[in-house]
């Protein structure tokens, strides 16, 4: 008997909604994680180093409890979206210039290449050495590191808009305003959606990471208070807070966006992922 | 014929908009020439053409690959510009501009629009265009249970049937049809030719139809203009009543004529 037919008798006993279902299966990822931190940390005696997931979940619960989290989580917030916004603006732009002229395509590509290879921690030092702990630090390194993704998204999608629907545009008289609008847009907003959707999240990893160099409060700032006075579960439970609010945006925001953004993917049974 | 095809017992089922009509336009081409500026030097792919349609007429321009029956249709349909003469469409009747209607050799959809949304697009300057009209010409094609659907949602001969509704929405004076059923597999072409024959006896429209294919230029038209070297050097009357019957006798007389007639130009 071959291994493969073996895996599907042993798939076939198995419900069907606990292998098919992506909420189930996000729900047993995260049990996994959960469960094999646990029994690491329980049964190799190491929540000293590692805590425990329990550990993690009582100091999250007493911290969302106190009102000590707002500050530096609308801090972080804040940050975050002023360097998205920035991200957007300039990603964006860059991106059509470059889609559209050639000039702008040579004179830019090789900065958006540095862009893309360019370290975070050297965006994070240096706005960190010359904006100095202010706002301003962690959101110009989360646009000069985030920027570069959105701007080569955007030039990819302006030059895979489908010439032949230009033509037909144009065979049938319709402006250039509407072609641009039902056409153009239309035709990068999958590269654009994910695009911007990858700057966010790198948006947040650097706001975090700046906010360690150079902040006075911010997620990333209470981490490495905690990092300071060693402690663990200090460091965990900040992180975890960071990890659920990731989640809550990408579930909650940017996939319910996606959606409505995107029905006529959803309709045909195509999805985002292949618009990247 | 189709069985989905909608069905129509008189023209004024098939009328599309609320307002008139504009029936069938005629087409006048003179002297029209086309070159194209190369590293070689300059290589002119037509010279000297001059063909006058009458409305309602259902005209082939037959040849092979390269003869330059593409750059013909892009000139008649204003895509390209020409090189030397005009091409002129005119209503037997009245003054008015003359629409065109184009069908691709592939259907040219918005993959984010439905049905009804691609044909919606066109209609940018009709004041008295209402989705009513978007629907009915989708009913003209049989596609009356996919209005708000997306073209992946659809197989190749109903994108190409989407494609057809489109033009035939704008209520063209001429259709100009690009080799539109050259991508699509026979038994799907042959049903979609069925289709646009039954569609053109009842709106009697202008068609400037391109093919590559003898069967289909006898099949479709009433007359067949022949493309090659540069010139048009077969202009032939279609003898056969419709419909017609691709195993007649008759049919496959008047397909050899044509075949030797085509390619009398190599000889």
């Amino acid at each position: 008997m071959s291994i493969k037919s073996s895996q599907n008798r042993i798939i076939g006993t198995i419900p069907e909604f606990l292998y098919t279902d992506t909420r189930v299966i996000f729900i047993e990822s995260i049990t996994a994680v959960l469960v094999v931190w646990a029994l690491v940390a329980r049964g190799l005696d190491m929540t000293g180093t590692i805590a425990s997931p329990l550990i993690i979940a009582e100091s999250t619960y007493a911290l969302l409890m106190s009102s000590d989290w707002v500050i530096h989580f609308t801090a972080t917030i804040r940050r975050v979206i002023y360097g998205f916004i920035l991200t957007t603006i300039i990603g964006t732009t860059v991106g059509i210039v470059m889609g559209m002229s050639d000039f702008c395509e040579y004179a830019l590509q090789d900065y958006i290449t540095i862009g893309l290879a360019m370290p975070s921690l050297f965006a994070a030092i240096f706005a960190a050495m010359w904006f100095g702990i202010s706002d301003i630090t962690p959101m110009v390194a989360g646009t000069v590191i985030a920027f570069p993704f959105l701007a080569q998204n955007v030039y990819e999608g302006v030059h895979n808009i489908d010439n032949r629907l230009l033509m037909m545009s144009s065979s049938f008289d319709v402006s250039r305003k509407r072609v641009i609008r039902r056409v153009v847009f239309q035709g990068v907003l999958p590269q654009w959606f994910a695009g911007a959707r990858y700057s966010f999240a790198i948006c947040w990893k650097i706001t975090t990471l700046a906010e360690l160099v150079a902040a006075s409060n911010g997620i990333g700032y209470m981490i490495e208070l905690h990092l300071n006075a060693l402690s663990l579960s200090g460091v965990l439970t900040w992180t975890a807070l960071f990890t659920i609010t990731i989640l809550i945006v990408e579930y909650g925001i940017l996939q319910q966006i996606e959606k409505r953004v995107f029905d006529w993917r959803q309709e045909s049974g195509m999805n985002m992922m292949g618009a990247a | 014929m189709s069985s989905d095809m909608a069905k129509a017992d008189n023209k004024e089922a098939f009328q599309l908009s609320e307002s008139k009509p504009t029936g069938a336009a005629s087409i006048h081409i003179g002297n029209l020439a086309k070159t194209f500026d190369t590293a070689e030097g300059t290589e002119e792919v037509f010279s000297d053409i001059n063909i006058d349609i009458e409305p309602g007429t259902f005209v082939c321009l037959l040849g092979k690959s390269g003869s330059g029956k593409s750059t013909m249709l892009n000139i008649v349909s204003d895509v390209l510009e020409p090189t030397e003469g005009r091409v002129r469409f005119e209503y037997p009747s009245d003054e008015e501009d003359v629409t065109l209607g184009h069908v691709f050799q592939d259907p040219r959809l918005l993959p984010w629009n439905t049905c009804v949304g691609n044909i919606e697009y066109v209609h940018e300057n009709n004041p008295d265009y209402t989705n009513e009209l978007a629907r009915r010409s989708l009913d003209l094609v049989g596609l009356s249970d996919h209005y708000d659907k997306y073209p992946t949602q659809l197989s190749g001969g109903q994108r190409q049937r989407v494609g057809i509704a489109r033009a035939l929405s704008t209520d063209p004076g001429v259709l100009l049809m690009d080799e539109p059923f050259s991508n699509l597999d026979e038994i799907t072409a042959e049903n979609l030719r069925d289709e646009l024959l039954d569609i053109w006896s009842q709106l009697n429209k202008t068609v400037f139809f391109i093919t590559h294919d003898m069967t289909e230029a006898i099949q479709l038209c009433d007359r067949i203009l022949m493309l090659g070297q540069g010139r048009i050097y077969a202009d032939l009357e279609n003898p056969l009543d419709r419909p017609r019957r691709l195993d007649s006798d008759a049919f496959l007389k008047f397909r050899q004529k044509a075949v030797d007639k085509f390619h009398s130009i190599e000889e």
